[in-house]
């Protein structure tokens, strides 16, 4: 997801050392976005939401769609992440919870359900892809150009992973999730409606989920097989930090932003093979370490 | 009706489709029977899913691995290699990466490991994506050259559609035929233990990470077999199979296909890819959504209906039909007449569902725990004064003494202790382990067991050594396996070979009352039976040393009996045994001393007491 990077220009000066680490630091938010909203969703259910970055990316190309069409910025941004939100809960309800807990089949529903909805997007949204407006322009700094939207999406990042860190800590839905997450046998037994809780954290991760895509909409025009990539990487940070605390998946996602960025701006097309190749190693390790 | 006659059955129905399809040139057009062709491999990939499945590993990286096979192969014969030399190059290639994914998985449970090969599936995408063009690139790789066979004499066997069509159908019907005995049989029965439960499979020396990749390298043949084929009928290599829909349909297949196992995988992945190839357009159907990703959606769909309920309802009424009756679901509703058989199999009859409602013959017992019921009408009590004949219960080695000093009990690394242990067991002497709930007994037995594997711990030591055994305190047997497997492997783990180690796990199926029950899979037994089971099984492991966890927890009187005169009989073998119990009555018929685990945050540290004359 690195932004504009002129890969001619092989002159690294500090403004293009600050210009990359703007575009890693948005990136990061990004994935750290999908990540927590992943790690949200396997904390109520213990599934692997696999289809979360195309409930996103519905969200955020309708959004954009009513953007490009005359709606106000905000009230389209909204829409999307309603419809983000809404998507994933619905998956919940209709691929996982009749899964009954055989979380490998939920797994493998949840990417069905996915393609499913990647080609409802496709025909509903005509257009190859679609950008959503956010605040323009551009700063010139030594050699380097950083973009405004790249500060907003890095900012919007750490407002929202902050924000979740407050929902979980100090909210009666936090403190839900936290008992489900513990056993959903023994939440039952203090009167925890697993079965609600576990569809909001659901609408919770896709919720997220929209708002990075909506964000990555905002930098290159989104298109319906960007959700899946979004989703996948966001995953593998919050594997890599094998769901651990949101600062941890907040540092795996830096890790796979990280190398995005500096793989595509050394190596062009070849980066995201790298970027996928380090994230694997990440879920590895950082799940494989949890156990 | 077990995963066995199950799998046997489908087997059958392959044959016979295979030789319907062969006649598929009869009335099939050239393109139409590379859509055949493309479906048979795409049977084939489902089929390396659900042996893939079997060990634990369910996979969304095959259709990428057939993916590999197929670029390897189309390039090595664009770029002059015999064809079915390019083939196996392929093949190889599918294997060693399907090797690197186990190896990469190796570590993870299996929901891990379906997004781990999903993200995997993705980079190899992203990897084709970043080639040159003349290397296959976004666009694809093409013209592949077609299947042919180089000749002596520098000639060449061209196979048309048809000729491709039927050597593809041969040599993937063989392959899946193969597959499907191998895990019918007893290599196949060893990485279905290690699928069913890999912590019982590494306690009993079965080696998980071995067998998991001897699994996955067939997996990874039979993936690229449909890969190679798929490439050469069609003449294109593509990087759609790198995708998140491509990678969906052959694990929901082996999953559907469930007890049928790879056969019955294999028909429906190649019937799903035939509905979505050619079905649904020649009914007009154009989308959205496209007919192959609803092809695909709607097995989805066919997943979620018939799975969750598969055991407490459409087996139920198959048992039923074979005269071998059981209901095991929440939820399930069985109300039986007095006098009927709930489920018979050697006299045991068994309803277990929490939910369930089951009225049994009176005089019968009924036996219950955390809302599993089992009435067991026929098995008698074992009449008193009449002992058992054990086979041979001497453990494999020289009997040990069990030395632990001072162990504390942590549930995980780095948290507080429980409790703390300190005993001396001598060898061939049990030791009873008592405490409330939440003293730590069942973490206390496993810690134990963990670090003698590891030889980590000075503080918990096995004189002069030998192998230490975990009973556990839930299931028993390996849930996909049958209780002969279950024995047959367990006898092998524990040193003996061919027909002994036979003999020896019929010997143990007999003086634990479970020859009727050979048949059937461990997970369908009843909770009393499945115990047998486990007593048998580890029993034939022939430790050194036994780590009881409540082995008679919810067992009825005649059960606990036969149990508490196993562990006797194999203490006076020359076995040490722990035994955690809260049936401390019980306990004191066989234990020469008892440690009473005390909560730290509750109480005084631990004493060891001589138990009660």
């Amino acid at each position: 997801m690195p932004g504009d990077v002129d890969h001619r220009a092989r002159c690294v000066s500090g403004g293009t050392i600050l210009q990359l680490a703007l575009d890693g630091l948005a990136t990061s938010g990004i994935y750290a976005l999908v990540g927590l909203g992943v790690q949200v969703a396997y904390a109520g259910s213990r599934v692997i939401h696999l289809g979360l970055g195309d409930a996103a990316i519905f969200g955020a190309i309708a959004g954009a769609a009513l953007a490009e069409g005359g709606v106000p910025a905000p009230l389209a941004a909204v829409v999307a992440l309603l419809v983000a939100g809404l998507l994933s809960a619905l998956m919940e309800r209709l691929l996982v919870r009749p899964a009954a807990g055989r979380v490998a089949l939920a797994a493998a529903a949840l990417v069905a359900g996915g393609t499913v909805l990647r080609q409802a997007v496709s025909a509903l949204f005509t257009h190859a892809a679609y950008a959503f407006p956010v605040v323009g322009g551009t700063w010139r700094i030594g050699g380097g150009v950083l973009q405004v939207s790249d500060a907003v999406t890095a900012g919007v990042a750490v407002v929202g992973a902050a924000a979740l860190g407050v929902v979980l800590v100090r909210t009666p839905l936090g403190a839900a999730l936290r008992v489900t997450a513990g056993g959903a046998e023994a939440a039952e037994s203090i009167g925890v409606d697993t079965r609600r809780v576990r569809a909001l954290a659901f609408a919770a991760a896709g919720v997220l989920a929209g708002l990075a895509c909506l964000l990555a909409a905002g930098r290159v025009a989104a298109a319906p097989a960007t959700g899946v990539a979004i989703g996948l990487k966001g995953l593998c940070a919050a594997a890599a930090a094998g769901f651990g605390s949101p600062l941890l998946v907040c540092l795996g996602a830096a890790l796979i932003g990280g190398v995005e960025v500096a793989a595509t701006f050394v190596l062009g097309g070849g980066g995201e093979a790298v970027t996928y190749a380090v994230a694997l190693g990440a879920l590895a390790v950082g799940w494989g370490m949890r156990r | 009706m077990t995963r066995i006659s199950a799998g046997r059955w489908w087997l059958g129905v392959l044959v016979a489709a295979a030789l319907v399809a062969a006649l598929a040139p009869a009335w099939l057009g050239d393109a139409d029977l590379g859509d055949v062709t493309v479906a048979l491999t795409r049977g084939a990939l489902a089929a390396a899913a659900a042996v893939a499945l079997a060990v634990g590993r369910p996979s969304l990286a095959v259709a990428g691995l057939g993916g590999v096979a197929g670029y390897a192969s189309g390039y090595a014969a664009m770029h002059g290699w015999a064809v079915p030399v390019a083939m196996l190059a392929g093949i190889g290639l599918a294997v060693l990466a399907s090797l690197v994914l186990g190896l990469l998985g190796a570590r993870l449970g299996a929901a891990a490991f379906v997004a781990l090969t999903l993200v995997a599936a993705l980079a190899g995408g992203a990897l084709v994506d970043a080639l040159p063009d003349t290397l296959g690139g976004a666009t694809g790789l093409q013209p592949v050259p077609p299947f042919s066979v180089p000749l002596l004499g520098g000639d060449t066997l061209a196979f048309g559609p048809a000729g491709t069509l039927h050597v593809a159908l041969l040599l993937v019907t063989a392959a899946v035929v193969v597959c499907a005995l191998v895990l019918l049989a007893l290599p196949g029965a060893r990485w279905r233990a290690i699928g069913g439960d890999a912590e019982r499979s590494r306690d009993a020396g079965l080696r998980p990470l071995r067998g998991t990749l001897a699994a996955l390298a067939v997996s990874g043949a039979l993936a690229g077999l449909g890969g190679v084929f798929a490439v050469h009928a069609t003449g294109v290599a593509t990087p759609s199979v790198f995708s998140a829909d491509a990678a969906v349909l052959p694990l929901l297949a082996a999953m559907v296909a469930a007890r049928g196992g790879v056969a019955a995988a294999a028909l429906v992945g190649a019937g799903t890819a035939a509905v979505g190839l050619r079905v649904l357009p020649a009914l007009g159907w154009t989308g959205p959504p496209g007919a192959e990703a609803l092809a695909t959606g709607v097995l989805a769909v066919v997943a979620l209906l018939v799975l969750p309920g598969l055991r407490g309802r459409a087996w139920a009424v198959l048992r039923r039909r074979d005269g071998d009756v059981a209901a095991d679901s929440a939820g399930d509703e069985v109300a039986a007449e007095p006098g009927a058989a709930l489920r018979r199999h050697g006299g045991d009859a068994a309803a277990d569902g929490a939910g369930g409602d089951v009225a049994a013959e009176p005089g019968t017992a009924l036996r219950r725990q955390g809302g599993d019921v089992a009435a067991d009408s026929t098995r008698p009590a074992q009449p008193p004064g009449e002992a058992t004949t054990w086979p041979d219960i001497r453990p494999a080695g020289a009997p040990a003494a069990l030395l632990v000093r001072d162990f504390a009990v942590v549930p995980e690394p780095g948290a507080a202790p429980l409790s703390r242990v300190d005993m001396a067991v001598p060898a061939g002497t049990v030791q009873g382990l008592v405490g409330p709930n939440g003293a730590g007994k069942s973490t206390a037995l496993r810690g134990i067991a963990a670090h003698l594997r590891r030889a980590a711990d000075p503080s918990v030591r096995l004189d002069p050594g030998g192998r230490a055994v975990l009973l556990p305190q839930a299931g028993g047997g390996w849930p996909s396996c049958t209780v002969d497997e279950t024995l047959r492997l367990a006898a092998r783990a524990g040193g003996l070979h061919g027909r002994a180690a036979d003999a020896a796990a019929a010997e143990w199926s007999g003086a634990l009352d479970l020859g009727d029950a050979g048949g059937l899979l461990c997970e369908d037994l009843a909770h009393g039976t499945r115990r047998r089971v486990e007593m048998a099984r580890v029993m034939l492991l022939r430790p050194v040393l036994l780590l009881c966890d409540e082995p008679l927890a919810g067992l009825d009187g005649a059960d606990r009996a036969l149990v508490l005169d196993c562990l006797r009989a194999a203490a006076a073998a020359g076995m040490t045994l722990v035994v955690a119990e809260h049936d401390r009555a019980s306990l004191a018929r066989i234990a020469t001393a008892t440690t009473e685990l005390r909560r730290l945050d509750l109480e005084p540290p631990a004493a060891t007491e001589p138990a009660p004359a």
